[in-house]
Order: structure tokens, then C-alpha cells, then sequence
């Protein structure tokens, strides 16, 4: 995991990196935040069921769809051992 | 905590919880804790062994301690790729969710409690589980008349 680097450090690290101007960046950083953003919505969406497996694979694909199914099912098997008497 | 009589700890774990400010030894707990050492050289192999995704040094010491007993006893971990390792050998695996709502039920602790904790899982531990992991767990402890 990246470690805790203030917003103004990684913003002048990038500009100096990659040689644009603050603008392109911010642009590509509302782009990429609001498709993170959208993700995280649809993600939240199948697992609350108010959309349907084909339409959160369309978006998230199979390899995170997997992902999430897995954890969703291990929260599921937690909560059963949590109010079992085992 | 009284849901386990022991619980065992690589000495990795150990030193990770010193790093938090956390002595194995000291927890407030009634669990017997043992802190089980783990060869270096061992958890890198077995790390390898595993594959992708890569599990942290600390889980391969964890999973290696789950090996020595036949993955026969139950492991606590919150991280989904020692979970998918371990319960593909039919090792009984409990995350923090499943702790919680055991201790609740067992009346150890109470709804303020087990609110509060959980609140603290996803705001300030290092889980990882997202908001609509949260929401998706309001919803299973609704429907389970839990009411959070």
C-alpha cells in the first residue's frame, strides 16, 4: 500500500514527472476518481441487490466480481459462525 | 475474550501488534496466548509455494502454524488471500465480523459495543472493506434483526 504522501507532494511529483500542467492532471484525476467512485457504486449496488450479476460483470468484470463474491461470502460464513454454538 | 481457551501467534504477528503499541502478553484477554516462533527462510518458501496473489509475510507465518496442526484448528485472519488458502484445505477461518457477533452473542459484549467495534473495522482498521462492504454488513445484521 502506498504510504500517507500529502496531496501537494504527489501533485508536484506528478507534474514534474510526467511534464504537463496542473490542469491536465486535475482532469485526469476527476476522471479517474469518478470511475473509482462509479465502481465502488456498482460494487455497492449488486451487493445490496438492486442491480444483477450480468450487469455488475459488465462493468467490474469476472476477476473482480470474483473477488467481491468471495469476500461477500466470507462475511456471510462469519456471520453463521458468529451465531452458531460450535 | 473468552470464545478461545488459546490462541497462537507467529512471533511476526507479535512483533506487528508491538508496532501498534500492542504487547502480545498483555492483551486483555483470558485466551491463553502463545507466541509461536517461525523460521524466516520457511515463511518466504511457503509465501512462494502459494503463489498469486502473494500473501504477506506475516499470513505465510500464519498459514504455516495453521500446517503444523493439519489444518485442524480454527484461524482468525481478515485477509481474503490467507482465507482462500486456508478454507481451500477445509480450514475453519473466522474474520473480525464473525468475532464480533460471536462475542455479542454470547452476551460478552453488548449492542453498543459490537456497534462501536464495527464502526471502528471500517473506519480505522486496516481492513480494507469498502463502503459497500459496510452497507452490505448493515444489511446482513438488519435482516438478522440485529438492528444496527
Amino acid at each position: 500500500m502506498m504510504k500517507n504522501i500529502a496531496l501537494g507532494e504527489q501533485l508536484t511529483f506528478l507534474l514534474t514527472q510526467r511534464g504537463v500542467n496542473e490542469a491536465t492532471i486535475l482532469a485526469q484525476a476527476v476522471s479517474k476518481g469518478i470511475s473509482l467512485l462509479y465502481q465502488e457504486a456498482i460494487t455497492e449496488a449488486y451487493l445490496l441487490g438492486t442491480i444483477s450479476r450480468e450487469e455488475a460483470l459488465k462493468t467490474l468484470g469476472a476477476d473482480t466480481l470474483e473477488e467481491i463474491e468471495y469476500q461477500r461470502d466470507a462475511l456471510k460464513r462469519d456471520v453463521e459462525w458468529g451465531l452458531s454454538n460450535d | 475474550m473468552t470464545l478461545f481457551e488459546q490462541i497462537k501467534l507467529p512471533d511476526l504477528v507479535a512483533d506487528e501488534l508491538e508496532g501498534y503499541n500492542l504487547n502480545a502478553n498483555e492483551l486483555n484477554i483470558t485466551a491463553n496466548v502463545v507466541i509461536c516462533p517461525i523460521d524466516h527462510e520457511q515463511s518466504l518458501n511457503i509465501r512462494q509455494k502459494l503463489g498469486q496473489p502473494l500473501i504477506h509475510l506475516t499470513d505465510a507465518a500464519v498459514f504455516i502454524l495453521a500446517q503444523n496442526a493439519n489444518f485442524s484448528l480454527p484461524v482468525l485472519t481478515d485477509d481474503l488471500a490467507l482465507r482462500r488458502q486456508l478454507e481451500a484445505r477445509d480450514t475453519l477461518v473466522i474474520g473480525s465480523i464473525g468475532l464480533l457477533i460471536r462475542a455479542y452473542h454470547q452476551q460478552l459484549i453488548d449492542k453498543t459495543d459490537i456497534k462501536s467495534a464495527i464502526d471502528s473495522l471500517f473506519n480505522e482498521s486496516s481492513l480494507h472493506l469498502s463502503q459497500a462492504f459496510r452497507l452490505y454488513v448493515q444489511q446482513l445484521l438488519n435482516e438478522l434483526n440485529l438492528n444496527f
